[in-house]
């Protein structure tokens, strides 16, 4: 078992065709890059709690929380889509969609028609995007692109971009209700995390997740169906961006068609800040999870120290290129040693 | 003479105007190493892939246990027990040997789990285990992933993965290509061994010391023709590189 036999001179030249070559500790290592996110998350936490008193009420922390249970949904779709080798631009107009659907059904109709249509065309959105990427071949960012352009123009023209009013009262539960002290939002997040964690870690479809990202070619040779698991991986992420577009109507009471325009990439964010890199093969659900409450705390930083809401994407993007910026570096060093 | 269990007959194959096969014969009996020579281009790999189900031919016949047969995907190879440790050793980088012995061929839970797609690990960790250690391949670790791990203990976990699958035919495109020399004794060890389960073993190689030393026939591929098929105790290495580049022929087979 113990057993250091290679002479370093032979393997500095080895490299393998795709994934990273060469690191010798990879599970450590990364083990290591997730603790530093987390160790970055409580330290900000723990000073968060000595310098602004109003973070630590109850309050304030489950308002963090129902406010980025929607990206934090929308994340853990991005994160299957960019293990699988892709991600997915098209997440925010199939939220948006999903929550104008909702709302023209559970006003004409009943609320759980609306839930279950709304998940259907998110569905379909994201057949579309699996089948151009599997089977054409298509490039994912062109072809989500295109979904999320096609998707907002569809929706413009079928609501004239008038928002849809009319959602009753008790609806609105979904995305302001609590249970006992949990947003219901956060509840439904939980779950969607604890389900995509359990599709990874001890499914067979999670696994090929995994080996279609990490090289496609010995996924195929092996008998794994990748065309299908791409398809399913894209079809999964846009269900989970209409899950949050269903919570996202709970919250607003309004069917708005020009929504959920910054989720993409807030999610993409997300998961890479919480050290997933965008070439696929890697990444956890704690990486998604980590990265959305970090990303939201530091917000929430910045206003309850009254700063300038103007400055926070300016804050996030900083976050954004420390923490891959980061990451990345180590591996270069790794790669050079 | 024993049939082969595997037998190509004028297998022919042509993309554009290149003839990467050329009117084929080729055959491998069980128990034995056959290798296959022959200089870059000779269609090597080409004959591999269309022997092992991952290309179609445009004429010819391939027989299975002297039945002929359509080959047109790797699954129905590996269901006939054919497996292949392609070039590039086809393993998933961030999958560790575990689920690279087992990827395509899970073992799932009993009952409710495995309806929902659960997987077995338990019993797949102990049944690599026995299969590594059944080929004396030392896998450092059984929860890395594979991309982290030295050439030499990729190709173990390759070549391991396909033993265990395979119970008629192995095929390995240049096994020994990246290796030192340590891990090439391992890998030709291991040759011996399948062989002596009474596995056919496929090699092909650039090395001719290494076909010399492990081989017990050897097909030589010219342009895509078969130049030769002889005995290795019949034959020495200055022939075998003539008969590689056209500068010596002898009856073929």
């Amino acid at each position: 078992m113990a057993r250091s036999a290679t002479p370093g001179g032979t393997r500095a030249r080895e490299s393998f065709p795709s994934g990273g070559g060469g690191f010798g500790f990879a599970k450590v290592r990364q083990r290591l890059a997730s603790l530093a996110i987390l160790a970055i998350f409580v330290l900000l936490v723990i000073v968060l709690l000595a310098t602004t008193p109003a973070f630590g009420n109850w309050g304030n922390i489950a308002n963090v929380l129902q406010q980025n249970s929607i990206i934090g949904i929308v994340a853990c779709g991005m994160l299957l889509m960019i293990i699988v080798g892709g991600f997915d631009l098209s997440v925010g107009a199939v939220g948006a969609m999903s929550s104008v659907v909702a709302a023209v059904l559970i006003v004409n109709t009943n609320p759980a028609l609306g839930i279950l249509v709304a998940l259907a065309v998110g569905a379909v959105v994201g057949l579309l995007n699996g089948f151009c990427i599997a089977v054409i071949g298509m490039n994912p960012f062109v072809v989500t692109l295109g979904t999320q352009v096609l998707v907002t123009g569809l929706l413009f023209v079928a609501t004239e971009a008038q928002p849809v009013y009319g959602v009753p009262e008790s609806f609105t539960q979904i995305g302001l209700g609590r249970i006992g002290p949990l947003p219901i939002a956060t509840a439904i997040f939980i779950v969607v995390a604890l389900l995509v964690f359990a599709l990874l870690t001890f499914t067979k479809f999670g696994q090929y997740i995994y080996a279609v990202g990490g090289n496609k070619d010995a996924a195929r040779l092996a008998g794994v169906n990748v065309t299908l698991v791409i398809i399913v991986t894209y079809v999964i992420g846009a269900v989970l961006a209409a899950v949050a577009g269903i919570v996202l109507l709970g919250q607003t009471g309004i069917g708005q068609p020009n929504s959920a325009t910054g989720w993409p990439l807030s999610s993409i964010a997300a998961v890479v800040v919480g050290g997933v890199p965008l070439a696929g093969g890697v990444g956890k659900v704690s990486s998604a999870v980590l990265g959305t409450l970090l990303l939201g705390v530091v917000a929430n930083a910045l206003n309850l120290n009254g700063v300038s809401p103007y400055w926070q994407p300016a804050v996030t993007g900083i976050v954004i290129l420390l923490a891959v910026g980061v990451d990345s570096y180590q591996r270069k060093r790794r790669q050079l040693r | 003479m024993t049939t082969p269990v595997l037998e190509a007959r004028g297998l022919s194959r042509a993309f554009g105007h290149v003839r990467a096969l050329d009117d084929v014969d080729f055959e491998v009996y069980p128990g034995e190493v056959t290798a296959l020579i022959g200089d870059n281009g000779a269609g090597k790999s080409t004959l591999v892939k269309a022997l092992s189900g991952n290309l179609a031919v445009d004429t010819g016949v391939i027989k299975f246990e002297g039945n002929p047969l359509q080959l047109t995907n790797p699954m129905q190879a590996s269901a006939l027990g054919i497996e292949t440790v392609h070039q590039d050793l086809a393993l998933a980088p961030h999958l560790d040997p575990v689920q690279n012995m087992y990827l395509g061929r899970e073992v799932m839970k009993k009952g409710i789990g495995g309806a929902f797609g659960f997987m077995n690990v338990a019993e797949m960790r102990t049944e690599s285990r026995r299969a590594f250690d059944e080929l004396g391949a030392t896998v450092r670790s059984l929860t890395s992933p594979v991309g982290s791990m030295s050439g030499g203990q990729r190709q173990a976990i390759a070549i391991a993965r396909a033993v265990h699958w395979a119970n008629k035919v192995v095929f390995l495109d240049e096994p020994t290509a990246a290796l030192g020399v340590r891990q090439t004794k391992n890998v030709l060890e291991t040759i011996r061994r399948v062989r002596d389960k009474g596995i056919a073993v496929v090699f092909i190689s650039h090395s001719m010391p290494h076909v010399m030393e492990v081989s017990d026939r050897i097909q030589v591929l010219r342009l895509g023709h078969r130049a030769a098929a002889i005995d290795t105790k019949t034959t020495n290495m200055e022939e075998l590189v003539g008969l590689m580049t056209g500068a010596s022929t002898r009856g073929v087979a």
